[in-house]
């Protein structure tokens, strides 16, 4: 019992602690790549959610308002086949031809990638400090 | 009670022995401790290594397998051979448990870059299944570096998920190349439940240890404080010796003072009785010496009418010779009367009045004093005859002083002796008004006199008190009648 407690208290910190992390990262890396204060991003709920205590994002109601697409939902991809994505799964970073960059974890480590060829398709910056984990 | 005698005996002071005691105290502690530290460590160690060496016997034969199922290059084989991947896989996740969490294989994209690719994943889990060539990043990219340049297997914590997890990493080489490296991500709670649970003990040693420095402190404090103590009543003692010292020798020079002032007024009131004898001398001289004289005029005129016949001055001379007589027993009666005794003797209070009377009645009677006797007491005892005679002599001798003085018509001096128990008892009383309330209790002072300093020197009282209280033993008092002072001699039976 107390093995239990203990995981799962484990796992809701963790968590709680990757969220923060993720929100830290795109508080930073999404301003530079736009190259704009406010960003307008538009997702499902689910992924979206994240962005709604920060001040630098706006949820967008459709694709054709927002800076770019941010989830993995597969239906989204069909309405917004044109609008630049940003992935958090390693599937759909290496598939979806408008999917600019990924974030995910994989064996409890985080892993940032970039498309250098999408970012340049759709015109997006690439600062120096992000072009480590370009590809 | 016994170990407090243990210790006045063998003269060990107990402050030491609370320093002894609190330095092995302490040293046992601190020995206990460090042993404790050591045992804690090497437990940790074992505890670690076993799973490390574990770890290390899974990927050895991991190894062993996957260098046996590919036999050159690890990714264009595998990336041609689909099965291979499954067949390899397979193998992994029959290891993977909740603590084994992760095992896989990865190689370096380019040798110089920190971009590796997996090549295996034991994860039975879809969502954390990577694929085939998918890049990774790693963290603690060092350290990967490291057994890669090394070619050495290496194990480390991960820092950011508080050491709960241990990342091992078994690099497979050939011809002296890294081929590929297994990773084994496993979990440390077991580890960190033991870990924690000799921190607690620790913390119990740590706390043990603390109070043995806090008893350790308060012994020394103790020690100090009764050290000091100690010191403290050495010195008082030394102190009170010294002062001892100081106070006996004091006390001997007061007593030799005492001693010679004693002597200095024995001589006083002994030369104050040499004028009293000399002037009662003279009193009883002065009959005989005019009798002499007369008997002597009569011889000289009956010689000189021619009327001395032999018989005649063979009757003056005789009554000369008689009165001469008369003379020197007297002289010899006074000489008796002031010797000291050195001895008791059996004596009673009618014979010693008597024999003072004999010296003092022919005064009382010149100076028409009436000497009354109340002698009831002939019984014998034991005591300084001479010395009981000068006291006696001395308050018949005040009183008459007293009714002169005063000029009392009918003076009497009354003398009584009576037995009051085993007690005898002898009264001095007359009829001059008594002695001032005032005085009553000053009159046995030394050097206080109520006379004139001619006649007195407040010596006669004192030095009565003095033979009576401290030479026989017995009391001496004085109180006042209705006709005036009493003064009471009690003397206890020492004829034993």
């Amino acid at each position: 019992m107390k093995r239990v407690v203990f995981l799962l208290f484990s796992i809701c910190i963790l968590s709680l602690a990757e969220e923060r992390y993720e929100l830290s990262l795109y508080n930073k890396i999404f301003p530079l790549i736009f190259n704009k204060d406010k960003i307008k991003v538009y997702g499902d709920k689910k992924d979206t959610k994240i962005f709604e205590d920060s001040y630098r994002f706006i949820i967008a109601k459709d694709c054709n308002s927002s800076d770019f697409v941010f989830g993995n939902i597969d239906k989204i991809e069909k309405q917004c086949v044109n609008i630049p994505r940003f992935v958090k799964s390693y599937k759909f970073y290496k598939n979806k031809p408008n999917v600019f960059g990924a974030f995910y974890w994989r064996k409890g480590r985080p892993q940032l990638k970039f498309k250098i060829k999408t970012i340049l398709k759709y015109d997006l910056n690439l600062p120096d400090a992000l072009k480590e984990y370009a590809q | 009670m016994m170990l407090e005698d243990f210790f006045k005996k063998s003269k060990i002071k107990l402050s030491y022995v609370f320093i002894v005691l609190a330095i092995v105290l302490m040293g046992i502690s601190i020995s206990i401790f460090i042993k404790y530290s050591y045992v804690e460590q090497k437990i940790i160690d074992t505890n670690l290594n076993s799973d490390i060496r574990y770890v290390d016997d899974i990927t050895t034969n991991f190894k062993k397998l996957i260098q046996k199922e590919i036999d050159g290059n690890f990714y264009t084989i595998l990336k041609k051979d689909k099965k291979k991947i499954k067949k390899l896989e397979s193998y992994l996740q029959l290891f993977i448990t909740k603590r084994y969490k992760y095992i896989y294989v990865v190689d370096k994209i380019k040798h110089k870059t920190n971009e590796f690719r997996f090549l295996l994943d034991g994860s039975i889990n879809k969502n954390e299944k990577s694929e085939f060539d998918e890049s990774y990043e790693p963290l603690e990219i060092d350290k990967w570096n490291e057994a890669y340049k090394n070619k050495k297997a290496i194990y480390f914590f991960h820092k950011n998920l508080k050491s709960l997890w241990i990342t091992y990493l078994k690099p497979i080489v050939e011809n002296g190349v890294v081929k590929a490296m297994i990773v084994v991500d496993f979990s440390m709670q077991e580890h960190n439940a033991i870990v924690n649970t000799l921190k607690g003990l620790d913390n119990i040693y740590k706390l043990a240890l603390l109070f043995s420095i806090v008893i350790f402190i308060i012994m020394i404090l103790f020690s100090y404080i009764d050290f000091k103590r100690e010191k403290e009543k050495d010195m008082a003692l030394k102190h009170v010796e010294n002062v001892n010292k100081n106070l006996e020798e004091r006390i001997k020079q007061a007593v030799e003072e005492n001693r010679q002032k004693d002597q200095a007024m024995f001589q006083q009131s002994r030369l104050a009785q040499m004028g009293e004898m000399i002037s009662m001398i003279a009193h009883q001289w002065r009959q005989p010496l005019s009798a002499i004289s007369s008997t002597a005029s009569a011889i000289s005129l009956k010689a000189e009418l021619n009327k001395l016949d032999n018989d005649k001055a063979m009757e003056l001379s005789e009554k000369i010779c008689n009165f001469s007589l008369h003379l020197s027993s007297t002289i010899d009666d006074f000489r008796n009367f002031f010797k000291s005794n050195k001895d008791k003797n059996l004596i009673n209070y009618s014979q010693i009045v008597e024999a003072v009377l004999d010296i003092i009645e022919i005064s009382l009677r010149n100076k028409n004093i009436k000497l009354i006797k109340e002698l009831k007491c002939d019984e014998n005892f034991n005591s300084y005859e001479n010395e009981l005679k000068q006291v006696i002599l001395n308050l018949i001798k005040n009183a008459e002083d007293a009714l002169m003085e005063k000029r009392v018509k009918n003076p009497y001096i009354k003398i009584s002796t009576f037995k009051k128990g085993n007690d005898f008892v002898l009264e001095v009383s007359d009829n001059a008004g008594g002695v001032p309330k005032e005085i009553i209790d000053k009159i046995f002072d030394p050097y206080f006199s109520t006379k004139t300093k001619r006649d007195g020197m407040g010596l006669g009282l004192y030095m009565s008190k003095i033979i009576i209280e401290e030479h026989c033993n017995g009391k001496m008092e004085v109180y006042n009648d209705k006709m005036g002072a009493v003064f009471r001699i009690v003397l206890g039976d020492d004829s034993v």
